[in-house]
C-alpha cells in the first residue's frame, strides 16, 4: 500500500514537473516561432503583398448556431488575409441558421467542385456570400461535427484547411503565423494557441482582461494559459500533442484526405490528431506544430451546468480514443511520445490515479485516527496549494512571454482565481474525470453546450477602430 | 538532445526533492501522531524535562513502562518499570526496576506503584516514580506487548544470557512452549517477551525477572545505538506504530540515538532491595528505605543534579549489582534522607510493620503527619529523634542539595497550626473563598512571614491528601516563597517548611 502510493505520487508528480520545465522558453525548439520576425515589417509586407501567402480554407461547421454566427462572421470578413475562403456548414441545423446566414452574407446558391475522397452526408444546396465572395455556404443533411468537418474539406479548395468552432473568432495575426510555420513542407498539422473569448480584452497592450467575467470564466482562463502554455506546449516538444484543439486546427488538406477524414465520434479533434500521429509514424519527417502566435479565441461555458457538460464531454472523447486506438497504443506506448503521454499522463495518472487517491482519502479517513487524517489532509493541502501555486504563476509568466499579460487591475482577481483553482477548480475536474469516464460506458451523447448568445464582434471593431 | 538530457536530470531532482520532502513530512506526522505523546505534568521535580537538552548533551532519565495490554488498548497495567538514567559525558546508564508491586505514595493513598497507572496513567506513574527514588524523571516511553515484540523483531532480535533453564509450558501467562536454555540466546519479538515476563518459575521470583527485563533492554540499547539509518527507525516507527507511546519527540528520540548512544557501553544495573508483605490480604512489596536513598543519590549524581550528598561518591563507587538485604541502620538511612527529600515511604513503611492493621488510608495521613512534624518537639517517637536532629541541622541554612536551583534559603521551623473552625475536614478542597481555603492560605502566609492582604497567592498543587504547596509572593513581588502547609488532625493547617525562591517560577 505505502509503494503503490509513493509510485503514484511519483509518477502524478512527475509530468507535471517535466512539462513545466519543459515550457519553459529555454527548450523551445528552433524555428518553434517561425514569424518572429517585427509584426509592423510582417503587416507592411501583408498590406503590398510581399507576402507569399498559401490559400488557405477556414472551415466553420455550425448546428444551431444562429446567436453566435455574426461574430463569426463579423471577424472572417475582416481577417486581413488575401488566399482565404471560408465555408461555413451548416448541418442540418433545426433553427433558423441557414436563413440568419443569407441575411448577413447575401447568398446564392452556386456550383462547387468537391474531391470526392470522403463520405458525408447528402449536401443539399452550395451558396457564395454576394458581399465577400471568398465566404461560402454548404447546406447539408444533419451528420455530425465530423461529418460537416468531412464535406468541408472536400469542398475546399485550398491547400491549408482550419477548422473552428463556431464560437471561435482568430487574432489578424493569426493566418499569417499559420502561413510562416506551413511555409515548412514537413508540417502537416498544427495547434493554435486558444484564449477566452468572454476575456478578450479590449486593450491591445494587455490582451486579456477579467474585469468583466465570473469566477468560473477566469479560473478557465487560467486552465487555458497552463493547458496551452505548459502542457502542450511541451508535448508539441516531445512530438506527443494528442489534441489538437478542435476550437483552432490547422491541417494540411492533403493529410486530411490521407487519413481519410474525421471519424464520426464524440471527440473528433483527438481522433483526427491520433489518426495523423498513426500518419506520421510511417512518414518519419512529418511533424505537427503548436503555433503560439496564431492566437483565437472562443467562447467558453460560463455556468457550472454547460461547464460540465462540456468537461464531461471532453472526458468521454479522452476514453473514446483511448479504446480506439488502443492497439496503435499498444504497440508504441514506449516508442511514441504520444502514446506514451496518452496512456500514462491522460489514462493512468490523469483518470486511474483519480479513482486510486479518492479511495485512499476516503480509507484513510476511516481508518485513521482524526489526528492523522487531518495531518494527511493538511499534508496534501500544502502540497496541492504550493504545487498549484507555482503551476498557475508559471502559466501566468508563459502567457506574459507570448504577449499576453493581463490588466493591472486585475492583480487581485488573479490571486482569487489561483486560489479557487487550487481549493475548488481542481477537485471539480477531478470529479468531471471521474463521472465522465464511467458515464462514457452508459451514455455516449455528444452533449452540445449552448452558446451565450453574447455579441462580441461589436466591441471588437470599436476597439480596431 | 542535450537539453533534453538537463529536462530529465531536472525533472528527475525535483521529483526527488519532492519525494524526499514529502516522505519526511509523512513520517514525521504519522510517528508523532502514533507515538509520540507529549504529557503535562506538575511533578516534584517541576520543568526539569522542559530545561533539559538533549542537543547538548545533558543527562536524562527515562522510565520505561513495559504495558500488560495486548493490543494498542487503553488501560492495563504497568507490568514492569524500569528507571534509566542516560549519562553521555560519563558514557554510562543507570538502570533500575523497580518491583511492580512495590508499596509506595500514589497521590494521596498508599498501594502498589503499578497502580499508578490506572488511577492517573502516564504521569501518576511518573509522579510516583519520582516519589519513590527521590529522582526525576523526564521522559517516559510506554510499550505494550504488541510494541515490545515488534522493536525486537524489527532490531533482528535481542541477546541474552541465560543464567537459568525454564521452559515456558504450563504458565499461566501463556500457551507458548519455549524453551529457554542457559547460556547466550537470541530471541525473537515474541520468544524475548515470554523471556522477560515469566516469573513464576524462578526460584528468585520478582528478580529474576527484573533482570531479566534489563537484559533485555540493555540488549535493544545496544542494538539500538548501532541503528545507522533513517530508514530502520522508520520501519520500527512503522511497526510499533500505536503499540508505544513517549515524550521524546521525534528530534529528541534523533538527538538520544546520536548523542547517547555511547552511553550504551557501559550500564549499570540496580535492584531495589526490600520486603514481601501481605496487607489485608494484598501482596505488596516493601522497598528498603536504605536502598532507595542509595539508588537515588547514586541517580541522582549520575543524573549531575547539585548533590552535595557525602555519600554520593562513595555510592558511586559501589557495586551496585549486589543484591544487600536490609542490613544498614535506620539511622544511617535517614542521615541520607535530605530534610527536603519528601519521601513518605520510610514513615510509612515503619508505620506498618508497628501498625499492620491500619487501614492505608489512615497509614498514609499518619505518615505523612509524622513527617510533616518534623521539627517540631510535639512528637518522641523514638525513630524520629534522629530525625529531628538531622533536620534541626538543616535548618535555616541554605540548601544545596534540593535540586531546584531557584530555591535560595530552606527555612524549617516549629510552626503552629493555624486554628481550625472546620469540623468535618476532608481533604483539601482548592475552593477559593471557602473556609478551608482561607485557613490554608492563612497557614501559607504564616509560614511564609507575609501579612495575608500582602500576599499574592500564585499557585497551590496538592500534594497528597492533607498537603499543599504555595507559591505566595508578596504584593510588591520582591520576595518569593514556596511554603509547604500540611493538615494537622484536631489543629488546623500549619507551615511544615518555606522556601525562599529567586523568582517566582509559578508566573505565567
Amino acid at each position: 500500500m505505502e509503494i503503490l502510493i509513493m509510485v503514484f505520487f511519483i509518477l502524478s508528480v512527475t509530468f507535471p514537473v517535466l512539462h513545466l520545465y519543459h515550457s519553459l522558453p529555454w527548450f523551445r525548439e528552433p524555428n518553434e516561432r517561425s514569424n518572429n520576425r517585427e509584426a509592423e515589417l510582417k503587416k507592411w509586407m501583408m498590406d503590398h503583398e510581399q507576402e507569399d501567402e498559401k490559400g488557405i480554407s477556414i472551415l466553420v461547421p455550425c448546428f444551431n448556431e444562429t446567436g453566435i454566427l455574426e461574430t463569426s462572421i463579423e471577424n472572417m470578413k475582416s481577417l486581413p488575409y488575401s488566399q482565404l475562403e471560408v465555408l461555413y456548414i451548416n448541418d442540418g441545423s433545426t433553427d433558423d441558421t441557414l436563413r440568419y446566414l443569407d441575411e448577413m452574407l447575401q447568398l446564392k446558391p452556386c456550383k462547387l467542385s468537391t474531391d470526392g475522397q470522403l463520405s458525408y452526408e447528402q449536401v443539399k444546396e452550395t451558396y457564395q456570400s454576394e458581399l465577400y465572395p471568398n465566404i461560402y455556404v454548404i447546406d447539408k443533411e444533419n451528420g455530425g461535427k465530423a461529418d460537416a468537418l468531412n464535406a468541408g474539406v472536400d469542398y475546399s479548395r485550398n491547400e491549408i484547411t482550419i477548422t473552428l468552432d463556431a464560437d471561435t473568432i482568430l487574432e489578424d495575426m493569426a493566418l499569417p503565423a499559420v502561413n510562416d510555420t506551413f511555409n515548412d513542407d514537413d508540417v502537416v498539422a498544427a495547434g493554435g494557441m486558444v484564449h477566452v473569448l468572454q476575456a478578450k480584452s479590449k486593450h491591445s497592450s494587455n490582451r486579456l482582461s477579467l474585469r468583466k467575467t465570473n469566477m468560473l470564466l477566469r479560473v478557465q482562463v487560467l486552465d487555458f494559459l497552463k493547458a496551452f502554455y505548459i502542457s502542450k506546449l511541451s508535448l508539441v516538444r516531445f512530438k506527443g500533442l494528442a489534441v489538437i484543439s478542435g476550437a483552432f486546427g490547422i491541417f494540411r488538406k492533403q493529410v486530411l484526405q490521407d487519413v481519410g477524414g474525421y471519424r464520426k465520434t464524440i471527440g473528433e479533434d483527438i481522433d483526427i490528431t491520433l489518426r495523423i500521429h498513426e500518419f506520421i509514424a510511417k512518414h518519419k519527417n512529418f511533424k505537427i506544430c503548436f503555433i503560439s502566435d496564431a492566437v483565437g479565441y472562443t467562447e467558453l461555458p460560463e455556468t457550472w451546468k454547460d461547464l460540465t457538460k462540456q468537461r464531461l464531454r471532453w472526458q468521454k472523447a479522452y476514453i473514446d480514443c483511448i479504446i480506439h486506438f488502443r492497439s496503435f497504443f499498444g504497440k508504441t506506448i514506449f516508442s511514441k511520445a504520444v502514446s506514451f503521454f496518452y496512456v500514462f499522463e491522460a489514462f493512468l495518472i490523469g483518470t486511474l490515479a483519480s479513482y486510486i487517491m479518492t479511495v485512499i482519502v476516503i480509507v484513510n479517513m476511516i481508518n485513521s485516527p482524526q489526528d492523522l487524517f487531518l495531518s494527511y489532509v493538511f499534508f496534501y493541502m500544502f502540497w496541492i496549494f504550493l504545487f498549484g501555486v507555482i503551476y498557475d504563476v508559471v502559466a501566468i509568466k508563459q502567457g506574459k512571454h507570448y504577449g499576453f499579460t493581463f490588466n493591472r487591475k486585475d492583480g487581485f482577481r488573479l490571486f482569487s482565481v489561483v486560489i479557487f483553482d487550487i481549493f475548488v477548480y481542481r477537485f471539480v475536474t477531478m470529479y468531471f474525470v471521474m463521472y465522465g469516464s464511467i458515464s462514457y460506458f452508459f451514455n455516449k451523447k455528444w452533449n452540445k453546450v449552448s452558446r451565450t448568445g453574447r455579441k462580441y464582434h461589436h466591441k471588437d471593431s470599436k476597439n480596431a477602430a | 538532445m542535450g537539453k533534453k538530457v538537463v529536462l530529465f536530470i531536472l525533472t528527475a531532482c525535483t521529483v526527488l526533492i519532492l519525494g524526499i520532502i514529502s516522505y519526511v513530512f509523512q513520517f514525521t506526522t504519522t510517528t508523532t501522531s502514533n507515538i509520540v505523546k507529549e504529557i503535562d505534568r506538575n511533578g516534584k521535580f517541576g520543568d526539569r524535562q522542559e530545561e533539559i537538552s538533549l542537543m547538548d548533551g545533558d543527562p536524562v532519565s527515562v522510565l520505561v513502562m513495559g504495558m500488560d495490554t495486548r493490543a494498542g488498548k487503553q488501560g492495563g497495567q504497568t507490568d514492569t518499570l524500569v528507571l534509566l538514567t542516560i549519562n553521555p559525558d560519563s558514557k554510562s546508564v543507570k538502570m533500575v526496576s523497580i518491583p511492580r508491586d512495590t508499596y509506595t505514595k500514589i497521590e494521596g493513598g498508599i498501594d502498589k506503584i503499578n497502580s499508578a497507572y490506572g488511577i492517573g496513567n502516564v504521569e501518576m506513574t511518573m509522579n510516583s516514580v519520582e516519589n519513590l527514588l527521590n529522582v526525576p524523571v523526564d521522559y517516559y516511553i510506554e510499550i505494550d506487548m504488541k510494541g515490545f515484540t515488534g522493536i525486537v523483531d524489527s532490531l533482528g532480535g535481542v541477546e541474552v544470557n541465560n543464567d537459568f533453564e525454564f521452559r515456558t509450558d504450563h504458565s499461566d501467562f501463556t500457551d507458548e512452549n519455549v524453551h529457554f536454555p542457559k547460556g547466550k540466546l537470541t530471541l525473537d519479538g515474541k520468544e524475548a517477551l515470554l523471556y522477560a515476563r515469566m516469573r513464576k518459575l524462578d526460584p528468585r521470583g520478582d528478580f529474576g525477572r527484573q533482570k531479566r527485563q534489563r537484559q533485555v533492554i540493555e540488549s535493544i540499547l545496544h542494538k539500538g545505538s548501532n541503528l545507522s539509518s533513517v530508514t530502520k527507525f522508520g520501519e520500527i516507527a512503522q511497526v510499533v506504530g500505536k503499540n508505544v507511546n513517549t515524550n521524546f519527540n521525534l528530534f529528541e528520540l534523533w538527538m538520544l540515538q546520536s548523542n547517547y548512544k555511547e552511553a550504551q557501553e557501559n550500564i549499570t544495573s540496580y535492584e531495589i532491595a526490600g520486603e514481601d508483605k501481605t496487607i489485608k490480604g494484598t501482596y505488596y512489596y516493601m522497598p528498603d528505605k536504605k536502598e532507595l536513598d542509595r539508588i537515588s543519590t547514586a541517580m541522582k549524581n549520575h543524573l549531575e543534579m547539585n548533590d552535595q550528598d557525602p555519600y554520593a561518591g562513595e555510592e558511586k563507587k559501589q557495586d551496585s549489582e549486589s543484591r544487600e538485604s536490609k542490613e544498614g541502620t535506620s539511622e544511617e538511612a535517614e542521615e541520607m534522607d535530605g530534610e527536603e527529600s519528601r519521601n513518605d515511604q520510610e514513615e510509612s513503611n515503619e508505620d506498618k510493620e508497628k501498625e499492620e492493621t491500619d487501614s492505608i488510608k489512615g497509614e498514609n495521613s499518619k505518615g505523612a503527619e509524622e513527617r510533616n512534624t518534623e521539627g517540631s518537639q510535639e512528637k518522641h517517637d523514638p525513630p524520629n529523634e534522629q530525625k529531628e536532629t538531622e533536620t534541626f541541622d538543616s535548618e535555616e541554612k541554605p540548601v544545596e542539595n534540593s535540586g531546584d536551583p531557584n530555591v535560595a534559603q530552606v527555612i524549617t521551623k516549629n510552626w503552629s497550626p493555624v486554628p481550625t473552625s472546620q469540623e468535618n475536614y476532608s481533604g483539601v478542597s482548592f475552593e477559593k473563598g471557602s473556609l478551608d481555603w482561607e485557613e490554608m492560605t492563612a497557614a501559607i502566609s504564616k509560614g511564609a512571614g507575609l501579612q495575608k492582604n500582602d500576599m499574592i497567592v500564585w499557585w497551590v498543587s496538592g500534594e497528597g491528601l492533607k498537603k499543599v504547596i504555595g507559591t505566595v509572593t508578596d504584593k510588591a513581588q520582591t520576595n518569593n516563597y514556596r511554603v509547604y502547609v500540611s493538615w494537622v488532625d484536631g489543629a488546623g493547617y500549619k507551615p511544615t517548611k518555606v522556601e525562599v525562591l529567586h523568582e517566582n517560577d509559578q508566573k505565567r
